[in-house]
């Protein structure tokens, strides 16, 4: 049972971003390797918004670039990454800010759950050490004994039954659902305004998965922040999604109300997505797949990357790659069928 | 003589490790000809020990096991090697699955190598075969790395029924793939098990992918089959409570609570009855001392609970209303 | 990396040398080293043993001597080309007795019951708890001083490292998903063996090696140095550096012609082993054909 959240005054005597106000803005971020001379985009002009107590989910299959994005706007990338565009926190541009600053932000006013939290946490320190080690690193609470006692809070509100045993574990002594749960301690330790969660209960079992989603909402309620999941599970966007955020080859394909994209998607491929899944009803061997699969992005079709594998192919798709239209339900989607002349004719 | 009722049979398979863990306790497990038998449960429950014991990889403490008809336990040198050709496997991991320097059609070639095929036959059964997975023949002198999940996971099929086995076991065979890949593969499997009849046994820990793909499915949890039953009603009347968990915690829109908490206890240290009374909302002072003997709730549907009759369990909400 | 690391500090990743050589070099190299095994005879200047007292322990550059002449009045140069070859074999001929046992006792090892491996690893580990050069010197001298009982001591003290490294790749390998689907198959450990393993272990066997060669010649050198291979007045560079010892502070340059020799092979031979496992990795030889 964890009362404390009701009692206790707020650490940070910060102004919170009221709901609904938007706190990171990223406008045509592109994200791309360098190899050698050439240099391969991976994330190519990804605009959206985060907003406080929402919780935007990126959708999309492996190679789409979902996470490359997410981790971009952390400027978590590899060196030889190469980052354009803007992300906007607050009023701070994350991008061009020195490397510096933005590592102080992170944890603290934006932070990351990993998809692999055995990865993430350290096998050779104790759990307590490393959740206060955050709010050490941070300078949020003063004395040790302080630092202690709010670890333990963090590991309770995050619904680890005995936090005090789990304070003086290992990392290996505990359950996957465990770990996350520690991660995710970590990462909502500095009350941060944005919560960026990489792909967090891929590496779960279905049922841990039940809770830990619960857990997020139960936080975002409490704590208000805006939430960026990254998924390749069309469920867990169902029901995690305020709004949702489908990629294809590096860009956003359609984008909207979620329960609108998904109850009325307007983009072949998140139609075809959805079709996809082995939901009840559908008989044996008659699912329908997405024929062939993604194409690296050396070898992208011009115009629009999907019209190779798309059932709605036509003259014009190879033209030109569609940017954004808006569709007749009120989603954007990124498809010649949605341009507005088009429209007008179907 | 008459072909025995099961392909696969199953009775009482108990696996103990060295380390203290009781991997799989008391399963009876049956697979019949050319049917395809989904095993779901979560990691740890035991499912891929099972899997192993029926491809003699985990020699079981006790129980028997026989493949058609005859006892797959007590077999060695070239009678196993004999029966290792109608028993194949597709494993989990594509990018493990084939070696690495071997080009795809070596890989399928080895098993026919094994059991003595000459040069041409098997030439030309790699090429049909690769051909019904859909991959076409340009591709053969290809090398893993140069090749998609789902086509890796197509080869590693081809490779499985290039010895026309009777039974195939797939552990998490599609489990890695992207969703839309997913589909491309179960339905493949689905038209092979058609056209081939061959068997499958189908384990993963994903109940949607389980239930669209087979006829009968069991559902495992610390090491004990606790429901097992025909496919559509396993998810549509669940009787287990541990089954109905399952289904409800397939995440969905509008779902709020989690199913259940906690998580699964340590088979080294299973709790004494059913081993779910831990996590069971409905767990009542008799499981404890329950006996695990199975109840019949339907023709060929049976569930391990204490409280089945008693117990008028509402169906969980509905999954995805589509 | 602890999250914390990951969310807070600052992180960089390790930049790959640059100082590689490019395989041209390196083969350029290899291409002259064999071309001085071969024609050593015809491009030294002067005989191995053609000692001129007269002009004993001259500098570097001096006349008809561009490496000067060590203090029997030897000409160095032409020491050092003639004794390529023995140095060369001596490194050579023990890593391919090595190569050979090693791969096979790991294989052995490796695909073997937990039992046998434990004896077999067990066993290798009372070997290597020996420094190496001192199991060498230990060998060579219970064998009697000569080349031939350098390079069975040798081979003796490189095969548990090769055994080593075959069994770790061994089993690592065994976990590999396909390595299960041939269990399954009902194949011969044999014919899983020369199919399935050999094959996955061929390239950083002949990494390993290839940088083992290196050693090889440095702990050969070092047995020459201690009159435990080659004898006198055998060119060879170990025993080159043995002679210059006693002119060491009247002629440094002496000593300083066949340890530079034996530096510099030894270190091509690591550089080529490093450029052969980029090489030999299929993954990174370019992706479809």
């Amino acid at each position: 049972m964890s009362t404390f959240s009701k009692t206790r005054p707020p650490l940070l005597e910060t102004t919170r971003p009221t709901a609904d106000q938007t706190v990171l803005r990223v406008t045509d971020l592109t994200t791309g390797f360098r190899r050698g001379a050439t240099t391969t985009e991976v994330v190519r002009g990804v605009s959206f918004d985060l907003r406080a107590g929402r919780t935007l989910v990126l959708l999309g299959e492996s190679g789409c670039g979902k996470s490359v994005t997410a981790r971009s706007l952390m400027r978590l990338t590899p060196e030889r990454a190469v980052i354009g565009g803007s992300v906007q926190l607050g009023d701070e541009e994350l991008l061009t800010l020195p490397l510096a600053d933005v590592v102080r932000r992170r944890g603290k006013r934006i932070a990351l759950v990993p998809q692999d939290p055995a990865g993430a946490l350290s096998p050779l320190r104790k759990i307590g050490s490393q959740v206060s080690e955050v709010l050490r690193v941070h300078g949020i609470v003063g004395t040790r004994q302080e630092r202690t006692g709010r670890t333990l809070e963090l590991l309770d509100r995050v619904g680890i039954p005995d936090p005090q045993r789990v304070a003086g574990s290992y990392a290996h002594e505990l359950s996957g659902g465990m770990r996350q749960r520690v991660a995710i301690a970590i990462a909502v330790a500095c009350d941060p305004e944005v919560l960026i969660a990489d792909e967090p209960t891929t590496a779960l079992d279905v049922t841990v998965q039940a809770q830990i989603l619960e857990l997020f909402q139960d936080l975002q309620a409490r704590l208000g922040m805006a939430t960026l999941l990254v998924t390749h599970d069309v469920g867990v966007a169902e029901r995690m999604a305020d709004e949702i955020a489908v990629m294809y080859a590096g860009r956003i394909v359609e984008s909207g109300l979620a329960e609108t994209v998904l109850s009325a998607p307007r983009h072949p491929y998140t139609a075809a997505l959805l079709r996809a899944l082995p939901v009840p009803g559908v008989r044996r061997g008659e699912l329908q797949p997405i024929p062939g699969q993604p194409s690296a992005p050396s070898e992208r079709p011009a115009g629009c990357p999907f019209r190779t594998r798309c059932d709605f192919q036509h003259d014009a798709c190879s033209e030109y790659e569609p940017p954004l239209f808006v569709t007749d339900v009120a989603t954007h989607a990124a498809c010649d069928l949605m341009r507005p002349s088009q429209q007008a004719v179907g | 003589m008459a072909a025995p009722e099961f392909l696969l049979e199953g009775r009482g398979l108990t696996v103990t490790y060295g380390n203290g863990v009781r991997a799989v306790s008391d399963v009876d497990l049956t697979v019949r000809h050319g049917e395809i038998v989904g095993l779901v449960g979560e990691s740890g429950c035991g499912k891929s020990s099972l899997a192993n014991t029926v491809l003699r990889m985990v020699k079981p403490q006790s129980g028997t096991l026989s493949f058609n008809g005859k006892d797959l336990l007590a077999m060695h040198g070239d009678e196993l090697k004999a029966v290792r050709r109608s028993l194949q496997v597709v494993p989990q991991d594509p990018s493990t699955s084939l070696n690495p320097r071997l080009t795809i059609a070596q890989s399928v070639e080895f098993n026919l190598k094994v059991h003595g095929w000459g040069r041409r036959e098997r030439r030309a059964r790699v090429m049909e075969m690769l051909d019904r997975v859909g991959i076409p023949a340009s591709y053969s002198t290809r090398y893993p790395h140069q090749l998609s999940g789902g086509q890796l996971q197509r080869v590693a099929i081809a490779r499985a029924l290039v010895t026309d086995p009777s039974l195939v076991v797939c552990d998490e065979a599609v489990s890695a793939l992207d969703k839309s890949v997913q589909a491309q593969i179960l339905n493949l499997l689905a038209q092979l098990q058609r056209d081939l009849d061959v068997a499958f046994l189908f384990v993963s820990h994903d109940l949607t992918v389980v239930e669209h793909v087979s006829d009968r499915v069991l559902v495992m949890y610390l090491g004990r089959i606790v429901e097992e039953g025909p496919a559509t009603e396993i998810l549509t009347a669940p009787r287990h409570p541990y089954t109905q968990a399952l289904l409800a915690s397939i995440p969905t829109r509008g779902q709020q609570r989690a199913a259940i908490h906690g998580e699964p206890p340590s088979p080294v240290n299973p709790p004494s009855g059913c081993g779910f009374r831990t996590r069971c909302p409905y767990a009542v002072d008799a499981c404890a001392g329950y006996d695990n003997t199975p109840h019949a709730v339907g023709p060929d549907h049976a569930a391990r609970c204490v409280r089945l009759d008693d117990l008028a369990l509402t169906a969980p909400q509905a999954w995805r209303n589509s | 990396m602890t999250s914390a690391a990951v969310l807070t500090t600052r992180f960089r990743a390790r930049r790959r040398p640059t100082w590689a050589l490019s395989t041209q070099v390196l083969l350029a190299l290899v291409v002259l080293l064999l071309g001085t095994v071969f024609l050593g005879s015809v491009i030294a200047p002067y005989g191995a043993t053609d000692g001129d007292p007269a002009n004993r322990l001259l500098g570097f550059g001096s006349a008809g001597h561009l490496l000067g002449t060590d203090g029997q009045g030897r000409d160095i140069l032409s020491r050092l080309i003639l004794g390529t070859r023995l140095s060369l074999l001596t490194g050579i001929i023990p890593v391919l007795i090595a190569g050979t046992v090693g791969s096979a006792v790991g294989l052995c090892a490796g695909l073997a019951s937990r039992l046998v491996n434990t004896l077999i690893m067990r066993t290798l580990d009372v070997f290597y708890s020996f420094p190496s050069i001192l199991l060498a010197i230990g060998v060579a001298a219970a064998l009697g001083p000569s080349i031939k009982n350098a390079i069975i001591a040798l081979s003796i003290v490189l095969i548990p490292p090769v055994a080593r490294i075959v069994e770790a790749e061994v089993v690592a390998l065994r976990s590999a998903a396909f390595m299960k689907v041939a269990e399954c198959s009902g194949a011969s450990r044999f014919l899983i063996a020369v199919r399935h393993v050999v094959p996955n272990i061929r390239a950083p066997l002949v990494v390993y090696c290839t940088t083992l060669i290196g050693l090889s010649i440095v702990d050969a050198a070092g047995l020459s140095f201690l009159g435990l291979g080659a004898s006198p007045p055998t060119a060879e560079w170990g025993l080159m550096l043995n002679d210059a010892r006693n002119y060491f502070f009247r002629a440094p340059a002496v000593a300083l012609a066949p340890a530079l020799a034996i530096l510099l092979v030894a270190l091509l031979f690591n550089a080529l082993g490093d450029r052969l496992r980029v090489e030999l990795d299929v993954r990174q030889r370019g992706a479809t054909p």
